[in-house]
């Protein structure tokens, strides 16, 4: 195969990864805000993730990469391991809301729906900017993460707040870890954000690296 | 680029083979102490250029040079050609030693300046061979003929024989396209040593050996300069589409 067709495969690949990871995510925020249950299972998206890192690596060794095919190959390896811990975090959401039982799911914790929204639309956001090449975007999106911290912490005020009207303390336990990996989630997004404008100018994290 | 000490200056250089152009408007400094990697497609006139530098176009029959090149800040019109070749040696794609002894490749040029003195010759020849990593291979056989060593070690020999002369610059075309990835990479490994003492021009085709040994590459096409940078530079962020399509090999 020509190397722009391997690059363009890597690329379309790379998408489907995202789609899949991120489509994952949602079902998760949505069963943590319409107190449901539910279940994804991350499987074909490890496949996406060591299928996509080897064909990397191959292009590396195989082909002569330069300017941006070198910044695509090498910006891809990066950002699919973001993505696979995404995967992996959507996995641990739905886990911890199986834990909460149906009595105290009724207990509202409204920063906890701020943050849920918050990275839904984080995720729409970064897919995007992902297709586009966006670096206004990219950016934004990387300062948007001082704003998911503060609302993480301010989730964890709440939850303490609230802690007595819980009757069983599952509801603290597993609040607090949905929103640390919804905080984790927020990190991988800013990575590959990173990445993305890595990909499109060599900068990463405002230095040139390439 | 301003921190570097200039030691070739081209000025506005034209180069006709009879009629037919082969370089057009060319200007670009050299800087003392660096590799500089001419690459571009084959016929683009990157040897022709390279001639250039010690005048070996001269040579060629209906080959008209305008512009001025100069070194150090000499026109190297004024220079004694002769003179000229051994302050800018030149290596070629294929090794080309003489049919003599290793000893007598290495000094060859040392005898045609008159140099008699047998005890310099031989310093000279060691440290030539010494600089140009060959002495341990050869050391025990310097009367042996030159054609017996490998394509590899003729090449470093040639290396030796420029040194010998005690050059400014090395001119070098594609000396490793005719050798394998060992003897290649000793070549390589040989022009990193050697840019603290000189200054060195490569013409290479192979552009992962632009980017592993030079500080510089120049890219020509059909005779123009397309772009000259740092040769890290050029291959992360080409200014050029015409530089970007050639190294990601959307045309060759
Ligand atoms: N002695 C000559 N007489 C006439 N034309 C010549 C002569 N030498 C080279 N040319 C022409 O000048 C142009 C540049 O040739 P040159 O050998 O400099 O290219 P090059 O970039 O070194 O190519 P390659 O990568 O194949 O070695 C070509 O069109 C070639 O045909
Ligand atoms: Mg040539």
């Amino acid at each position: 195969m020509l190397k722009d067709e391997l690059i363009n495969e890597l690329k379309i690949k790379c998408i489907k990864m995202m789609e899949l990871t991120f489509n994952d995510v949602n079902i998760a925020l949505e069963a943590i805000k319409n107190h449901t249950t539910n279940k994804v299972n991350d499987d074909t998206i490890d496949n996406y993730h060591m299928e996509i890192e080897s064909e990397c690596l191959k292009i590396l060794l195989k082909e002569q990469v330069y300017s941006k095919d070198l910044r695509i190959v090498t910006g891809i390896l990066k950002l699919v391991d973001d993505i696979e811990r995404i995967g992996d975090h959507a996995e641990d959401l739905l886990w911890c809301n199986s834990k909460l039982s149906t009595e105290e799911k009724f207990i509202e914790i409204k920063n906890l729906d701020i943050l849920l929204s918050e990275i839904s639309e984080m995720v729409t956001l970064t897919l995007k900017s992902y297709l586009t090449e966006d670096i206004e975007l990219a950016n934004k999106l990387i300062q948007s993460d001082d704003n998911i911290d503060k609302l993480y912490l301010k989730v964890l005020d709440e939850l303490e707040e609230k802690k007595t009207l819980a009757k069983d303390q599952n509801l603290i336990i597993y609040d607090t870890l949905i929103s640390k990996y919804l905080e984790r989630i927020a990190d991988h997004l800013v990575n590959i954000n990173e990445w993305i404008v890595y990909i499109k100018n060599g900068y990463y994290k405002s230095k040139v690296i390439l | 680029m301003e921190e570097n000490q200039v030691v070739f200056s081209v000025k506005n250089l034209n180069l006709y083979y009879g009629d037919k152009k082969a370089l057009n408007n060319i200007s670009l400094d050299i800087y003392k102490n660096k590799v500089t990697a001419f690459i571009g497609p084959s016929g683009c006139g990157k040897s022709t250029f390279l001639r250039c530098f010690n005048r070996m176009n001269d040579l060629i029959e209906n080959c008209k040079v305008e512009g001025e090149i100069l070194l150090n800040g000499k026109n190297i019109l004024e220079v004694n050609p002769i003179y000229l070749r051994t302050k800018v040696g030149m290596v070629f794609q294929q090794p080309n030693p003489f049919p003599m002894s290793i000893y007598n490749n290495v000094i060859y040029g040392l005898k045609c300046q008159g140099i008699k003195n047998k005890k310099e010759l031989m310093e000279i020849c060691i440290d030539s061979l010494e600089k140009s990593a060959l002495i341990n291979e050869v050391k025990e056989r310097l009367k042996d003929n030159a054609l017996a060593l490998s394509g590899g070690q003729q090449q470093r020999l040639c290396i030796a024989r420029c040194i010998a002369l005690s050059p400014e610059v090395i001119l070098m075309d594609e000396p490793t396209s005719a050798l394998d990835p060992i003897a290649t990479s000793k070549i390589e490994e040989l022009i990193r040593e050697l840019k603290k003492d000189y200054t060195i021009i490569i013409v290479t085709h192979n552009m992962q050996q632009a980017t592993r040994i030079s500080d510089y590459t120049a890219f020509f096409m059909l005779g123009d300069l397309v772009e000259y940078n740092k040769t890290e530079e050029f291959f992360a962020h080409p200014q050029d589409k015409r530089s970007d399509d050639y190294i990601s090999g959307k045309f060759s």
